[in-house]
């Protein structure tokens, strides 16, 4: 036996007698190795705890990073979602008003008993000293010059013009406009006249006539244009000329021309079978 | 030629746009005669054939107000010559002559209207403050309206001309 090969001889001893000693520690005596072990351990929490604190971090950054990605995608959507929402409100309100006064115009139109057309306001006189306003309905829908346009409010005016798809209404508060009139209450008749300042003048009504501020205008009928009873207006002031025969009367429009958005045109009367 | 097709085209457009935006607007707020604008700018701006936008914008105008047909026609193609001449006598091209220019047009413009009707047996409109505010408010809508139609008119004209590469071409 050559000495190379007993010194491996007893390399393999010495590690076979180390796995014995390891093996027979037992805990209490492991204990004893607390130094080593405390010092490996101060070695290698710092960098670690260092290493750990980056890796977390950074997989916490990347987590949030994506998270916030999809908050900030949720929340485009969701804002684009409320913004459709507001928009359908609204143009669900709008119909719903629009539904409402198609309504009242149908309920007008069933108690006159005339035939009658709905119609749309889609323009006012570009030139400022007449005050007319162009309809979306005409000779097409049967809308013939002279033919009486009401609302549920009241009287709104006449056609002066009737075209092919489209008609001018003479407003009942035109300076050329005329409506024969009576007061509902003392049933005294006169004549409604524009003013064209937004207001209109009831004329012939005698001095001593019953009369009071609020008192109801209607449509007498006489005229050929306009259906008896119809409101044309309240009226609003009340003057005595010293020496005049008849009284100077103004009366406010019952018909809001600010809001106008359907008019009904009546036609003709509806025969009674 | 082209820039009095222009100038009617324009007005045309405008009176749309106003008798379309109307209904909304409260009915006791005055605003601009398009057309007496558009007839004050083709008397200072167009040629010889100015006259022609004003006389077809005057007969619109009517058609759309439901006023006496031929009755703007005829008003506005008045206050179109004598502003022609004015023009020429007085040399007005500033903005503050158009603008008085545009509201002594448009008092004449309620005057002539006035007696029109009164010719034709109707009732002429209230002479009112309203009335004042009307020509005041077209008077101030002038520079406006000037400066946009000869922004959209000059390029609409110069796209209309030749290039000088093409006029060389045409004189090779």
């Amino acid at each position: 036996m050559g000495p190379a090969r007993s010194r491996r001889w007893l390399l393999v001893l010495i590690v076979f007698l180390l796995g014995g000693v390891f093996l027979s520690f037992q805990r209490e005596r492991f204990e004893k190795a607390g130094i080593l072990y405390d010092f490996a351990l101060l070695v290698s929490t710092p960098p670690q705890r260092a290493i750990h604190w980056v890796v977390k971090n950074a997989e916490d950054l990347f987590h949030r990073y994506v998270y916030l990605l999809a908050v900030q995608e949720e929340n485009e959507r969701l804002k684009r979602q409320v913004e459709e929402l507001l928009q359908e409100r609204e143009r669900l309100k709008e119909l719903a008003a629009s539904a409402d006064r198609l309504r009242k115009l149908l309920r007008l139109q069933k108690r006159l008993g005339w035939k009658s057309v709905a119609a749309e306001v889609i323009g006012r006189s570009p030139y400022p000293y007449m005050r007319t306003l162009i309809i979306d309905k005409g000779t097409v829908d049967g809308v013939k010059k002279g033919m009486a346009v009401v609302t549920s409010e009241g009287v709104v005016g006449h056609v002066i013009e009737a075209r092919r798809s489209s008609a001018i209404v003479l407003l009942i508060t035109d300076r050329n406009s005329s409506v024969s009139v009576l007061l509902r209450s003392s049933r005294l008749r006169g004549i409604v006249d524009g003013r064209g300042d937004g207001l209109c003048s009831l004329k012939y009504l005698p001095v001593r006539g019953d009369i009071r501020e609020g008192d109801e205008v209607v449509t007498s009928g006489m005229d050929g244009v306009y259906p008896k009873g119809l409101l044309v207006g309240r009226v609003k002031s009340i003057r005595r000329e010293p020496g005049g025969f008849f009284l100077d009367v103004d009366v406010s429009p019952s018909v809001d021309f600010n809001r106008l958005e359907e008019v009904l045109i009546l036609l003709s009367p509806k025969r009674r079978s | 030629m082209k820039g009095a097709l222009g100038t009617f085209l324009l007005g045309w457009a405008y009176l749309i746009l106003l008798g379309s935006a109307l209904p909304f607007l409260p009915q006791d707020w005055p605003y601009p005669d398009i057309v007496l604008v558009v007839a004050v700018y083709a008397s200072l701006r167009l040629g010889k054939c100015g006259w022609l936008p004003v006389l077809l914008l005057g007969i619109l105008e009517d058609l759309y107000a439901g006023a006496p047909l031929g009755a703007n026609a005829f008003g506005k193609l008045l206050i179109y010559s004598l502003i022609r001449w004015g023009a020429e006598k007085f040399f007005l091209t500033s903005t503050a002559a158009s603008m008085i220019t545009t509201f002594l047009a448009a008092s004449l413009d309620f005057l002539l209207f006035s007696g029109i009707l009164l010719l034709l047996g109707l009732s002429p409109p209230l002479m009112e403050v309203r009335a004042l505010y009307s020509w005041g408010i077209t008077a101030l809508f002038a520079p406006f309206l000037f400066h946009l139609n000869d922004r959209l008119l000059g390029s609409w004209q110069r796209s209309g001309q030749p290039s000088s590469h093409e006029v060389g071409q045409v004189q090779r």
